[in-house]
Parts: structure tokens; C-alpha cells; sequence
């Protein structure tokens, strides 16, 4: 066969960006090949990490540090080999199938010492290996963009604390977690590459309440990347809703009549807002009458 | 998005490439027009092309006379040459010739820079490659195995989610 150079193989591979299986066997036929396609078969892993195979491999990629951490609960994976690529300095996004892949590789390897089968994405074991991996897919790749956290207990503020440290996330979707909600506000102080944030929360976890809803008006103040932002079911209330006047996106939330004029207001001196929506959120007629206005002078604002 | 008439040449103007190993061929001014190329060589009256021999140059040129009057897509929109997968009967027949004339016409696409013709052979290729086993894609093009047995279970081994998929 003639040698094709890189860029025309780059070309060639490129076409199967949706056919993993294709690429599984491009990636076989050599080594030349193999370091051609491992980034491009990695690059999305994203929606597939509810497969138990693919959690598999991603944790043989875990180094000591986060290896530790799954010590307590038998899992000693220093055992087998180190991957062959780090194939995860590839992958760019994570999103929330990462609980059933883990609650399914949990359940494939007999981990089930402690509980007779592992089903809740809260489970101590699953909260830990998520943990683990999320650190890991942080450290590993410096174009890392998209993170989706969900059902996640975040003892001791470790993912805060990671969080705090990473430059290089676009969209933060942290949905129904027990996260430290002024530590929210933090990541926001310290990123500076985040443009789009939700929050959603439940009766139980992402509650981030009027207390939350103040420290990320603070955050907002000095962050000046996020365009967007979600705070849907988090009992922020009337206070929090005019503390957070100038917040982009917010529903469900009982902002109020006093809260509706705050963000009048708010709104005529924003400069960086491109999404909102107010659904739900009990203001009044004429507030909305004047909110319109605001809002066609403030073309291309979305609402 | 320029449709491709109102390249500055007329449709009677030619001029004369030269493959490498000496093979003229006059063609429409307006191919020339339309790859950048091409076009750098248009300066006089004859101009040579290096690295493209006759046979694939005369290939590579009837593709560009057939597809004189197609749209301009811009060639630096990676999103719009991905979208254009379908391949006309006439490229599909065009591209049906051995598999080393397939690989020098990309070849010639890639140094010439005419990338609706490169995208087009390597989408053949890929074609060629879809649902086939490893030991197939090396059978299909001559290719020799360089892993270990061990390194190649162990990527087999590695990847495998990827069957799923």
C-alpha cells in the first residue's frame, strides 16, 4: 500500500467520528495507525461512559493519589497493568452516564461485600469512584471543556477545591449534588473560562438557598466569562432572587415583585447577558411590560 | 458562497500544465482559477507541476473539468465538508479504478490542495475500511501488523467499549 501522510489518514478517520467500532479496528491494524486514531476514538467519550468497559480502562488511568482513595473499599488497582496510552488526556467532556457506568462496573466485578448490589449514584463506593475519575479526567487533559456532575456528595469540599484549581472548563453542570454552594461561588471567583453554570437542584442535594444565592451575586460581580447561568429548583427566595438581580438564567426560583424590579434595573447595565429566562418566578404584569423594554434595548439578548 | 461562473476567466482561455515527467495538458483557465494551486502556477504560459505524474495529473483534471460548474464550498469550514458525505454516481464510477491509482489521486488532491477531491478519496477509502475486522483493513491494503501479540491484545483489550458502539 502507498503510505498516505498524517493529515490524509486524519481525513480518512475523521469520517467514522460516530462509528467507534470502525475505528476500533483502524486502531488494530497498526501502530502508526493506533496513535492516529486513539485521539479521535477518545476525543467523545463523554456519552459513552455508561459502559462498564470503558470505566474499566479509565481507571486502570487513575494514578496513586487517586488510587488511594479507593483503598478503603478493596479496590486495589495497582495490581494490573498501566494502559498502554493515557488515553484520557484525550477526552474532553464527561456527563452524567459516568454514575451508571460505575454502578455497573461496581456491579460486574463483584464489589458487593458491603451492599448485595450497588443501584444509587449516592452509594459511598460510587460517590468515590466518581470522585476518583472526575479528578483523573481533570488532571489529564488540559483542553478538558465539559464536565456534568450528578447525584454526587462532595465530602469535605474536595471537588470544590479541584474545581478551584482548573482553567480550562467551559460548561459546569453540577445537578442535583451536595456541594457546598458558597464554595460554588468560589470556582466562580477563581475560573476564568467558565461561560455556562447550572445548578439544578432537588428537595435534597444542589439546595444552594438564599445563603448560596448571595455568595454567587458576590461571585458574579468579578467573574466576567459565564453568559449563562441555571439555578432552577434551589429555594434561592425572594432575597436571593434580588441578590442575584443581575444573574442570567433563572427558574423556578419565587424572585417576586421586589426581586422582578431588582433585575429591571439590573438589566439596564448589563453588558455580557445573552440568555434568559424567568419562567415561573411570580412577577407581575407591569414588571414584565417594563422587563420587555429593557430587554429590546438590549438586542441580541435572548429571553 | 461563489457558485463557480464568476471566475475571472472566460470559458475559452486555456493553459498548459506539466506533469513531472514531462506530459502537457491544456486545460479551461477556469480549474486553474478555482484551485489556489493551480492558480499560483498560472503565471505564464506553460507551467510545471512536480510530485504528479501524467497518469494521475490527467485523472485529477478530468475530476476538475467534470466538476467545473459545482458550488465553492469554503474549504476552510471543516463543518461544511463533512456534511457533503454523499458521493455522486459519477465520483463513485470515477473512483472504482485500483487501489493504487486511489491513493496517488489523493496524494495529487493533498499536494495540489484540491480538497473536495481529497475529502472524496479518502471518504472512498473509509467506505472501503467501514465494518471490516482489523485482519481485513491489513488484508484490503497490504498492510503489515507491527504489534507484539501482547501489545495487540492489550489495545484489543483496552478498547473493546468500542465495539459497542
Amino acid at each position: 500500500m502507498i503510505k498516505l501522510p498524517i493529515e490524509c489518514l486524519l481525513i480518512i478517520f475523521n469520517n467514522f467520528q460516530n462509528d467507534s467500532k470502525s475505528l476500533y479496528s483502524c486502531l488494530l491494524v497498526n501502530r502508526y495507525w493506533c496513535r492516529i486514531v486513539v485521539p479521535i476514538l477518545w476525543r467523545n467519550i463523554g456519552e459513552k461512559l455508561g459502559n462498564r468497559k470503558l470505566i474499566n480502562t479509565c481507571l486502570l488511568s487513575l494514578n496513586a493519589e487517586e488510587q488511594v482513595l479507593l483503598i478503603p473499599f478493596k479496590i486495589f488497582l495497582s495490581n494490573y497493568s498501566k494502559p498502554l496510552f493515557e488515553y484520557t488526556s484525550y477526552t474532553t467532556s464527561v456527563c452524567r452516564y459516568l454514575n451508571g457506568g460505575i454502578i455497573s462496573w461496581l456491579n460486574e466485578n463483584d464489589y458487593t461485600e458491603v451492599k448485595h448490589r450497588w443501584e444509587c449514584n449516592t452509594d459511598t463506593l460510587v460517590n468515590a469512584v466518581k470522585y476518583s475519575l472526575i479528578s483523573m479526567f481533570l488532571r489529564t487533559n488540559e483542553r478538558f471543556s465539559y464536565l456534568e456532575v450528578f447525584g454526587f456528595i462532595d465530602n469535605n469540599n474536595k471537588l470544590i477545591k479541584n474545581l478551584c484549581g482548573n482553567n480550562t472548563i467551559n460548561s459546569l453542570y453540577l445537578y442535583e449534588n451536595w456541594i457546598d454552594s458558597e464554595g460554588i461561588a468560589e470556582i466562580l471567583c477563581n475560573n476564568t473560562t467558565l461561560t455556562s453554570l447550572k445548578l439544578n437542584g432537588n428537595n435534597n442535594g444542589n439546595n444552594i438557598g438564599i445563603k448560596g444565592a448571595k455568595a454567587l451575586a458576590k461571585a458574579l460581580h468579578t467573574n466576567t466569562t459565564l453568559t449563562s447561568l441555571n439555578l432552577s429548583r434551589d429555594n434561592i427566595g425572594s432575597e436571593g432572587g434580588k441578590a442575584l438581580a443581575n444573574a442570567l438564567y433563572l427558574s423556578v426560583n419565587d424572585i417576586g415583585i421586589e426581586g422582578g424590579k431588582m433585575l429591571v434595573k439590573a438589566l439596564c447595565k448589563n453588558t455580557t447577558l445573552i440568555s434568559l429566562n424567568l419562567s415561573c418566578n411570580g412577577i407581575s404584569f407591569d414588571e414584565r411590560k417594563e422587563l420587555t423594554k429593557t430587554l429590546h434595548k438590549k438586542n441580541p439578548l435572548i429571553c | 458562497m461563489d457558485n463557480g461562473t464568476s471566475n475571472s476567466a472566460s470559458e475559452n482561455e486555456t493553459i498548459t500544465l506539466k506533469s513531472c515527467d514531462g506530459i502537457e495538458f491544456h486545460i479551461d483557465a477556469r480549474i486553474a482559477n478555482r484551485y489556489t494551486l493551480l492558480n499560483n502556477w498560472n503565471g505564464g504560459e506553460s507551467a510545471c507541476i512536480p510530485n504528479v505524474n501524467g497518469k494521475v495529473l490527467e485523472k485529477v483534471l478530468e475530476w476538475c473539468e467534470h466538476h467545473i460548474n459545482d458550488p465553492q464550498l469554503n474549504c476552510g469550514d471543516d463543518d461544511s465538508r463533512r456534511r457533503n458525505t454523499i458521493i455522486e454516481e459519477w465520483d463513485e464510477n470515477f473512483l472504482s479504478c485500483d487501489q493504487d491509482m486511489l491513493f496517488e489521486i489523493i496524494l495529487a488532491a493533498n499536494y495540489l490542495e484540491i480538497k473536495p477531491l481529497l475529502d472524496l478519496g479518502c471518504k472512498t477509502v473509509a467506505n472501503m475500511m467501514k465494518s471490516k475486522s482489523p485482519e481485513e483493513i491489513r488484508s484490503a491494503f497490504n498492510i503489515d501488523n507491527d504489534y507484539t501479540p501482547e501489545e495487540e491484545e492489550q489495545f484489543r483489550k483496552e478498547n473493546e467499549w468500542a465495539e459497542d458502539y
